[in-house]
């Protein structure tokens, strides 16, 4: 079968998936379903919002599964919250409020980068397993995040709102900004897929080819930041973490091709969002519950898939996903 | 007169806890083949890298000619199998940065494509994933990849490595006839002596007591290489071609 064909029935597949998804739960709670198409202008900005989150996870998710760093998201996340907490302790000191100013975001996101920065610096040395890296910053950053959290006189609430978002809250304004920064992410990552695709499989001739493979890696690392930090205040730690994995997995599981594993990732990423949403207006579900509950439903469908299409079985070994180096 | 392709000066290699060389000076001209040869552990595939700027030598300097392109292939497979890169894919590495940015492909690197990997009898494989390979198939691919930007030199660590025999003949004359048309010249790392000193024109001998190099008749005596194997051997001549024999 050829690629087109291949990506033109897992597309779809997935389809039939989220129809089924969101006909059993018209099923399950009709009443509930109606209200909620009815009350679409609440959603609006919510809903788009975690679309676009999706799109960015998915599509940042890809490269953090196939090199074996899946824990990255979380020890960035981490790193921003440290940063966050950070700004608030300092301004504390003299006596500054700082409640929603992008003061602490911007000092989150600075450390977020330097999270992801050291990680790529340490990770060239090829010295340590990246694991041992990633538990190295989320451990320190988690340390001192909880030493200094006890002194800071602003309520926690406002963190909270900073560090995990709120999802359902999400208006106009954060919107725009959101849309500001991943479209122009994900138009970087498609311009220049190849650098950071190519790079990310073989560092070594690619070097050979002239790249600067050091640079390209760090701005790889730096889009992770961003995108991390950002999609962190509008869907949560958990949830985010649960889209940089899910999506590129399902779709790496059997894909027979990059471009295909790609696409099938963005659908699902932008997927997943919405339903999560439309359960957890259904079933009180928290929300984030809800997202990640959606994206095993999917997973679950995966395997279906497989089924179905007898994909020819490969040597990939998914269980090096978590941080073991490839058999080749 | 061309200035020489590549121009070694008193380079040592290694790390900097551990020196793998003396120091070598070598002018290699265009067309010119090198081999490398040592004991394991000796630093081949060190001075391989630190030759195309992947480490940074101890002491000394290496100057490639400006726009010397390079074709390398590893001494084994480094692409992370993780990725579902298909061997059109892998082919598209060999090309890059001359690939169209926004375009997915054009006709010119489909015909390439098509075209080396015919000569490596592996055009059936196109479109299949490179971890489903076999060894051999993947070595091929990793040629393909290396040579389809037509460098001006290829760079190769033991690229007869999981090949059968039968290819191993064919893909000698295939070096050959790329190396007539396009005066390629070629560095290459392999551990069968034989073939590899009646293929170069100059030599790099890696051994514990020390470094030799410059032409190869000059290198190749029995003392030299008893000195770097460790190990008692004879060299002789047979229908002009020199067969080194272990003790």
């Amino acid at each position: 079968m050829s690629t087109k064909k291949t990506v033109a029935f897992r597309y779809i597949f997935y389809s039939l998936v989220t129809a089924a998804l969101i006909f059993t739960g018209y099923c399950l709670e009709p009443q509930e379903s109606r209200l909620f198409l009815e009350s679409w202008g609440l959603w609006r900005e919510p809903l788009i919002a975690g679309m676009i989150c999706g799109l960015s996870s998915a599509l940042l998710g890809v490269y953090i599964v196939l090199n074996r760093i899946v824990f990255i998201s979380l020890a960035i996340a981490q790193g921003a919250s440290f940063g966050i907490f950070l700004s608030f302790f300092i301004a504390g000191l003299f006596s500054v409020t700082l409640s929603d100013s992008p003061v602490s975001l911007a000092t989150g996101l600075v450390v977020a980068l330097l999270s992801a920065l050291l990680f790529a610096w340490l990770r060239k040395g090829r010295r340590w397993p990246e694991e041992s890296l990633i538990g190295l910053i989320y451990v320190i950053s988690s340390g001192l995040t909880i030493l200094i959290g006890d002194r800071i006189a602003e309520g926690h609430h406002n963190i909270d709102n900073l560090l995990f978002g709120n999802a359902v809250a999400v208006g106009p304004q954060e919107l725009k900004i959101l849309a500001g920064i991943t479209l122009p992410l994900v138009l970087l990552h498609y311009l220049f897929r190849r650098e950071f695709l190519y790079g990310s499989a073989d560092p070594e001739f690619m070097g050979v080819k002239g790249m600067n493979q050091r640079a390209w890696s760090l701005l790889l690392y730096f889009t992770l930041a961003l995108g991390i930090t950002f999609n962190l205040r509008t869907l949560g730690s958990l949830p985010v973490f649960a889209l940089m994995v899910l999506p590129p997995f399902i779709a790496l599981k059997s894909a027979r091709g990059i471009r295909e594993a790609f696409w099938i990732s963005l659908l699902l990423g932008v997927a997943v969002p919405p339903l999560g949403y439309f359960y957890s207006y259904l079933f009180s579900f928290p929300t984030g519950a809800s997202l990640i509950f959606v994206a095993m439903i999917y997973l679950a469908a995966s395997w279906l898939e497989t089924l179905i299409f007898r994909r020819k079985k490969t040597p990939l070994d998914l269980s090096t996903i978590a941080g073991s180096k490839p058999s080749t | 007169m061309t200035s020489p392709l590549l121009q070694i000066h008193q380079l040592v290699v290694g790390f900097p806890d551990r020196r793998l060389s003396s120091p070598i000076s070598l002018n290699i001209p265009s067309g010119a083949r090198l081999g490398i040869i040592g004991g394991n552990g000796t630093g081949k595939t060190t001075l391989m890298k630190t030759l195309m700027g992947l480490l940074p030598p101890i002491r000394g300097q290496v100057k490639w000619r400006p726009g010397a392109r390079l074709g390398y292939v590893p001494q084994e497979n480094q692409v992370n199998m993780l990725f579902p890169i298909r061997v059109f894919d892998l082919l598209k590495m060999g090309l890059f940065p001359q690939l169209p940015r926004l375009r997915k492909t054009n006709r010119r690197l489909t015909e390439a494509s098509h075209e080396i990997l015919s000569e490596m009898e592996i055009a059936h494989l196109a479109k299949s994933l490179v971890r489903d390979l076999s060894g051999g198939e993947r070595q091929r691919a990793l040629i393909a990849r290396a040579w389809i930007s037509k460098p001006d030199v290829l760079v190769m660590d033991e690229p007869f490595n999981s090949l059968d025999h039968a290819f191993k003949a064919k893909l000698d004359k295939i070096f050959s006839a790329w190396q007539a048309r396009h005066e390629l010249a070629v560095i290459m790392i392999d551990h069968d002596l034989n073939r590899i000193i009646n293929q170069v024109d100059y030599l790099i001998v890696l051994g514990a007591r020390g470094t030799l190099y410059g032409p190869t008749r000059e290198v190749l005596t029995p003392q030299n290489l008893s000195e770097t194997y460790g190990a008692p051997l004879h060299v002789h001549e047979e229908d002009g071609c020199l067969q080194v024999h272990f003790l």
